[in-house]
């Protein structure tokens, strides 16, 4: 490809990216407003000024990747202001106290973003120490057992208290997720520059995979042993069989995989209470619709509510869903934006989710391609488990939705982890390959 | 290879993602309005709550019940205390009755029409209920709480000729302002301030029927009122007690001094010359054996009103009657013997806020020709202006006893006609203030 084509293609894709980021800020903008006149009748200050750093934060981002990475994929930051400002907005009606705080870890998260996907460096420190930055996120998780705190008093212990300041938290298993995918794409990248499948035969070569699929299951059983924590292990698991799937090519490593899965949840239905519940609760939580199945049930009539058209910012009752702020930020969108909002955030994670396999189809080395397809499989996942979780499809495996539900590590290495798939979109090999079709 | 690995996994995703949308509209689609009805959601309440119920007026305008407070959390007022029984209650904890309940569809702002319901269901816009506008009429409504005053018992109070109800009152009452507060007290009260006396309460009437059976039989060429009648005040047994006229007739009584003193005997002699079967037409002509078409809880008349017709003739047999029944028959002798039907609501707001009148059923008809009816009233004592028949009926075996009074004022031209039931009455004369204070007030005497 010649330097004008390239040159065209940065700058039809910068316009492409304007326009969205544009159509981002309409959107954040006058639901923030309409929030604000639907709480207060005028319009009032203190709901628009997170909006307006949001605004500020995404166009410093949008112009330092502009300077910097012109050929990075051009949907990524529109749908990350997009997802991130609707998330604000959200805050702001569901849990106003923690809007602030919020508000830093967004601007943190951007700053991380973009520092993470313009600073000239290297990848190859994360796919050489890989046992290093695994262990260390083992090591923080375990930390957990010992000085785990949950920020609300009542719940797991999932939560690191900073020492520098005992009243921020940090969930370390936010960190493993990006850790275990750093240390899985040079696993796999390492198997496939010695050869892969290819020159393995036999049981060897199935044990090249089914051994870390039975260590990695175990390890998933043991964070559901030790923490109770279903969302993270399900996460976990869900990316390591989606990256054995790429790497070993076998649809019974997958079918394995799931029945293996299945099997952790059955057992941990008759050994843990927590289990137990979430899953008697999905299975027909109308008997006990006032009890145990508050929370699903609450989230279904949330859903109901929002018809096609929503209730209206501000206009509908979410907050009868206890920590609707972070488990169930989907429930209520779908209550005060309504389908037409829900199907929108559905098509927000579908396009994330297809943009970032596409970059991973494109870059040219294999480790780049892991990291990129683990990362976009985590947000895909992720994003699943909690919006099949409202709408009943699974049982609640309580995770955060990405870049829109209330949490700062959630949001801190969502951040982290989009900026890399936008540093690995903007490599200049990749460009010239072309993202656009 | 892996591009294509990829390319399943990415097609994989898309078919979770779009999974999730159909069961979104799943949700919200196909069973959006079965879980919005399900009783423990509690939007149904919040949605209830959000609903500016609309007015209820008097004849004048004169605001009887209205929604107050902020949108979320909206207050039911009833500017005139004790309104309850003409009006009934709106609570969201105890729900509604009276014209509350009646006329809920439209106080809500409920639409008929398709097309609106739609929009306001998919826009999710606020309803706001429509006014409506009764006949009552505040100033007599606050008179006939006054002149009732302690007394247990009702009093009816309709406009003619159209039998506009002007005023209903029932005491104990309550306060439709306080039922949050009040309501177990006032279930669990004895006295039963929650039932509507007028409406509900099922009195014995005794010889208050004597002038609606005498019109029907004059009517019917039974008797002539100025004919005389043998044996006029001798006693009879009614429930092993003896009664006779009130007050003592001339010697040579006629069908007219058996009306004025309150003669139980010769009414049962009209059993010689009707039957039954008769004697049930008499009392559905003048609807003592139908409920009145009017928004309020009524009481159901009894299946079969005469069983025993000696007893039935003097009002001690299986028919009771409400105040409110009883006004309308009363207002059927004031009407020349045409049994009108009772008006309580006289218009409603359309969609447009325009005001439709109400048009109220059924349509008249005769209960007695209008010289029987003429007749009777031309018979009845004129004190102050008035015309009136006041009696003590027999309450029971116990022999309690209950006063009725029936007037109507002007005497020449009545245009209001008044019914009062008082409980427990010693004698003739309470009901008789009661219905005369409040004929006073209306009449301006």
């Amino acid at each position: 490809m010649s330097l004008t084509s390239l040159t065209m293609l940065a700058e039809e894709r910068r316009w492409q990216e304007r326009a969205l980021l544009l159509l981002a800020a309409l959107f954040v903008l006058t639901s923030a407003l309409t929030l604000s006149l639907a709480l207060e009748g005028r319009i009032a200050g203190n709901h628009l000024a997170a909006p307006a750093i949001w605004l500020l934060l995404m166009g410093s981002a949008h112009g330092l990747l502009e300077r910097y990475r012109p050929q990075r994929d051009p949907l990524l930051l529109p749908l990350y202001a997009l997802l991130s400002g609707w998330g604000l907005v959200l805050i702001d009606r569901l849990a106003p106290n923690f809007l602030w705080r919020q508000t830093v870890w967004l601007g943190l998260g951007t700053a991380v973003l973009v520092a993470v996907a313009i600073l000239p460096y290297n990848l190859r420190v994360l796919r050489r120490y890989r046992y290093t930055w695994l262990t260390l996120g083992i090591l923080l998780l375990v930390a957990t057992l010992v000085f785990g705190v949950n920020p609300a008093g009542v719940g797991a212990a999932l939560w690191l208290p900073l020492p520098f300041s005992p009243r921020i938290f940090f969930q370390p298993s936010e960190l493993l997720k990006l850790l275990l995918i750093i240390f899985l794409a040079s696993y796999f990248d390492q198997y496939e520059r010695t050869g892969g499948l290819r020159e393995q035969k036999g049981l060897r070569a199935h044990l090249f995979f089914l051994g870390p699929l039975l260590l990695m299951w175990g390890f998933c059983v043991l964070l559901l042993v030790w923490q109770q924590d279903l969302g993270a292990a399900t996460l976990f698991f869900l990316s390591f069989l989606a990256l054995l799937y790429l790497a070993a090519g076998e649809w019974r490593y997958l079918a394995a995989g799931l029945g293996l899965l299945l099997l952790a949840a059955v057992l941990g239905y008759f050994t843990f209470a927590v289990v137990e519940l979430r899953v008697d609760a999905w299975w027909n939580p109308w008997p006990d619709a006032t009890g145990r199945a508050f929370q699903i049930v609450q989230s279904l009539y949330a859903v109901a509510a929002g018809g096609i058209t929503g209730q209206g910012v501000g206009q509908g009752f979410p907050t009868y869903i206890p920590v609707v702020h972070s488990d169930f930020a989907f429930a209520a969108i779908a209550e005060e934006w309504g389908l037409s909002g829900s199907v929108a955030v559905v098509a927000a994670f579908a396009l994330l989710a297809h943009r970032g396999l596409r970059i991973a189809g494109r870059v040219r080395r294999p480790f780049h391609s892991y990291l990129a397809a683990g990362i976009t499989i985590l947000f895909a996942a992720q994003a699943f488990l909690i919006m099949a979780g409202v709408t009943k499809l699974l049982p609640l495996t309580g995770v955060t939705l990405p870049f829109v539900s209330y949490g700062g590590s959630s949001m801190l290495m969502s951040s982290l982890m989009l900026g890399l798939l936008l540093y690995l979109s903007g490599r200049q090999g990749v460009a010239s390959r072309g993202l656009r079709d | 290879m892996r591009r294509t690995r990829i390319s399943h996994l990415s097609i994989g995703l898309l078919l979770g993602y779009l999974l999730i949308a159909v069961a979104l509209v799943y949700w919200t689609v196909g069973r959006g309005t079965a879980l919005a009805e399900r009783p423990d959601n509690p939007r149904r309440v919040e949605d209830e709550l959000r609903i500016r119920r609309g007015q209820i007026l008097d004849r004048n305008n004169a605001v009887l019940a209205e929604t107050m407070g902020p949108v979320d959390d909206p207050e039911r007022v009833y500017p005139v205390p004790n309104i309850g029984p003409a009006v009934g209650y709106y609570t969201f904890r105890y729900g509604t009755s009276g014209v509350e309940e009646g006329y809920d569809a439209v106080l809500r702002g409920d639409s008929d029409d398709v097309w609106e319901a739609f929009w306001r269901e998919n826009l999710h816009a606020a309803q706001t209920g429509r006014d409506i506008r009764l006949t009552l009429n505040v100033t007599w409504q606050r008179a006939a709480e006054a002149v009732l005053g302690d007394s247990q018992g009702a009093v009816v109070l309709l406009a003619l000729p159209d039998a506009t109800i002007g005023a209903l009152s029932s005491h104990p009452g309550y306060d439709p302002n306080r039922l949050d507060e009040d309501f177990e007290a006032l279930v669990a009260d004895e006295q039963a301030p929650l039932l509507n006396r007028a409406s509900q309460g099922q009195y014995q009437p005794g010889l208050a029927l004597q002038p609606f059976v005498l019109a029907a039989a004059a009517g019917q060429n039974l008797l002539a009122l100025e004919e005389t009648v043998a044996d006029a005040n001798r006693p009879v047994q009614v429930h092993g007690l003896e009664r006779q006229c009130a007050t003592a007739p001339p010697q040579e009584a006629t069908w007219v001094d058996v009306l004025q003193n309150n003669c139980p005997y010769p009414m049962q002699t009209l059993a010689r010359s009707l039957s039954e079967a008769e004697l049930a037409a008499i009392f559905a002509g003048f609807g003592l054996t139908e409920q009145p078409q009017v928004p309020l809880t009524v009481a159901s008349p009894p299946a079969e009103p005469v069983v025993d017709l000696e007893a039935a003739l003097v009002g001690q047999d299986a028919l009771t009657v409400t105040p409110l029944q009883m006004a309308r028959a009363w207002a059927a002798l004031a009407n020349g013997g045409m049994l009108p039907p009772l008006q309580l609501v006289s218009a409603v707001q359309d969609g447009s806020g325009v005001w439709q009148a109400v048009t109220p059923e059924p349509e008249p008809v005769a209960a007695v020709p209008a010289p029987a009816a003429e007749a009777v009233l031309a018979a009845l004592p004129r004190p102050e202006g008035y015309r009136e028949y006041a009696t003590l009926a027999l309450a029971g075996p116990e022999g309690n006893r209950n006063g009725w009074y029936l007037g109507l004022a002007p005497a020449g031209e009545p245009r209001y006609a008044v019914v009062v039931v008082l409980e427990n009455s010693e004698n003739l004369f309470e009901a008789q203030r009661v219905g005369r204070a409040l004929l006073r007030v209306v009449s301006g005497g």
